[in-house]
């Protein structure tokens, strides 16, 4: 580094101190701190990330405890911080959406004032298919999501 | 749980019509369609109401709602279920279902009655394309084809008990559960177009390599042609199975149980076929054999390749001096006589021979009917139909190219050859 290079750095230093002492003052509201935590939290979350067939087993697995629609099991997936790789949140209607073809899953449609409402239930076949899956970690991520609604 | 906060329109209708074009590259039932939209919609405003409640403003909130759901296309491809069940099984793609069949049929249709046409000129027997088509022949019911148009018959049987509402009376439609019972029949389909198919196609070809050896280039169009047809037509039965069966199988077991019933009773006490005669035994190659021992004029081109041919095949050599029956000369001119030689009351051959120098000299075969197991095929072409011969004598002179005498024949039973080479 020559000398003219090292002039410029220390300029720029001695510019951006005070500026830099100032920021270190500033009290920021706690509310609004929340509110930064909180998409940073949405923009670098720190995600468990699943292909859809390592989806499968774990929907399999959450529909075991009741049944449940498909936004309140793609939220708790949300909140637990877990996704299919490469896809947004609708992927999951597509793995749903596989399962219920498969016939491990049954949806039930209910009216909620105009609005059809699907409610996705396990099938004793879907039961034997959780059975025989092996999926690591299966029952670490189940109880994140439940713990998660 | 997102709070209960209004969703303004114009938010609300960008979901809709979100989820609608997802629902829409998803290719999606009838029946699918709204309560997939509904949920997807049912999602979006649930975490629009969210994100609003992390403060963000209308359009932030609208905005990340549809970013976080993932792009519409990636979406719609998890949600899309494979072509082959949408085909088979959606009502959306009935007449898509209908189309496949018209294209199977036809290309089935074409492989049968080359087959059979071909088939039946090695046999020696006379049948013109038209006939196989008719529903009173063996061969159309035997390859299956029948049993397409009536399984076409159970489908439009589908078409009509869902049309108007008075096709929906009872005894209507107790009248219309009839397609069950023709699903059976139209099984039978897919039976011939899976094993009768290829069995008769590969008999054909082989007995054709055998008889008709100047075309051996012909056997890789006739293969693929044959294998396009039947995969099509095994795809357009298909089709028309997946219309008639509603996977109603209570209908289903009663009315195939009841087919199945009286075919079995209908074969058990039916009165066995008539006893048909023998066919004609080979005198064709004997009768031929007469001409041996003379000379051509060479005045006639066909002339000359026909004493080529037939000095080559072994059946002429064995089978010689036969019978007579006929001799009549030719009032037109003083030097020509037509022998016609009726060994068989079914086949007719007139030869010409000229007189020249003291000596009988060949100079021309006409054929008009052919039977028996050593029928040739080479020889009936270049004796049954001169403009016929001449397109051969172009194809055994080299005129044309390996591939264009392969796709030239394949045409050549159904095209006057002068049309199709010049």
């Amino acid at each position: 580094m020559n000398e003219d290079a090292k002039a410029r750095i220390e300029k720029m230093l001695r510019e951006a101190g005070p500026i830099l002492k100032r920021m270190d003052q500033v009290v920021v509201p706690p509310h609004v701190l929340a509110k930064l935590r909180a998409a940073q939290k949405r923009k670098f979350p720190a995600w468990t990330e699943l292909t859809a067939k390592e989806m499968e087993p774990l929907l399999l697995s959450v529909l075991a405890h009741g049944q449940k629609d498909g936004f309140d099991i793609i939220s708790r997936l949300e909140k637990a911080h877990i996704r299919i790789k490469g896809g947004g949140e609708g992927v999951n209607y597509g793995v749903l959406s596989r399962l219920v073809s498969a016939g491990y899953m049954q949806v039930d449609l209910e009216d909620h004032g105009g609005q059809i409402r699907k409610f996705y239930r396990l099938t004793q076949e879907g039961r034997t298919e959780l059975e025989t899956a092996e999926a690591p970690e299966l029952e670490t991520l189940t109880a994140a999501v439940l713990a998660a609604g | 749980m997102a709070s209960n906060t209004r969703i303004p329109p114009a938010v609300n209708e960008s979901f809709i019509r979100f989820a609608s074009n997802v629902c829409d590259q998803a290719k999606m039932d009838y029946d699918e369609w709204l309560p997939n939209s509904q949920e997807l919609v049912y999602h979006l405003q649930n975490r629009w109401r969210e994100l609003v409640d992390q403060e963000l403003s209308t359009d932030a909130a609208e905005a990340e709602a549809l970013r976080l759901f993932g792009g519409p296309s990636v979406v719609a491809k998890s949600l899309r279920k494979p072509w082959l069940m949408r085909l088979f099984q959606y009502k959306r793609f009935r007449p898509e279902r209908f189309y496949f069949f018209i294209l199977g049929y036809f290309l089935y249709t074409w492989v049968v009655i080359s087959d059979t046409h071909w088939k039946d000129l090695i046999q020696g027997h006379t049948i013109t394309p038209f006939q196989i088509l008719l529903p009173f022949g063996l061969d159309f019911w035997i390859n299956g084809i029948g049993s397409m148009l009536i399984g076409l018959a159970a489908a439009g049987c589908v078409v009509l008990a869902q049309w108007q509402p008075i096709f929906k009376r009872r005894w209507l439609n107790q009248l219309l559960l009839i397609r069950y019972s023709l699903l059976l029949v139209t099984g039978y389909a897919l039976f011939a177009l899976i094993i009768r198919s290829p069995i008769g196609a590969y008999k054909t070809l082989t007995a054709f390599m055998v008889d008709y050896s100047l075309f051996t280039s012909i056997s890789i169009p006739f293969c693929i042609m044959h294998v396009i047809g039947i995969v099509i037509g095994l795809f357009g039965a298909t089709c028309l199975i997946f219309e008639i069966s509603d996977r109603n199988w209570n209908n289903l077991r009663v009315h195939t149980t009841l087919a199945g019933i009286l075919i079995a009773v209908y074969v058990s006490f039916a009165p066995p076929p008539p006893k048909l005669p023998p066919p004609p035994g080979p005198k064709l190659p004997a009768i031929l054999s007469t001409i041996l021992d003379y000379n051509i004029t060479g005045t006639t081109k066909i002339g000359k390749d026909v004493r080529g041919w037939l000095n080559k095949k072994e059946w002429f050599k064995i089978h010689q001096n036969q019978e007579l029956i006929e001799q009549k000369p030719n009032p037109k001119n003083a030097f020509q006589i037509t022998q016609s030689f009726h060994s068989d009351p079914q086949e007719t051959y007139d030869f010409e021979y000229f007189y020249v120098g003291g000596d009988w000299k060949f100079h021309d075969i006409h054929l008009h009917s052919l039977h028996g197991v050593n029928f040739d095929l080479d020889l009936s072409f270049i004796i049954g139909n001169h403009a016929k011969a001449q397109g051969l004598i172009m194809l055994t002179n080299g005129v044309l190219t390996d591939t264009q005498k392969s796709f030239v024949s394949l045409f050549f039973n159904s095209v006057p050859f002068t049309q199709a080479t010049k």
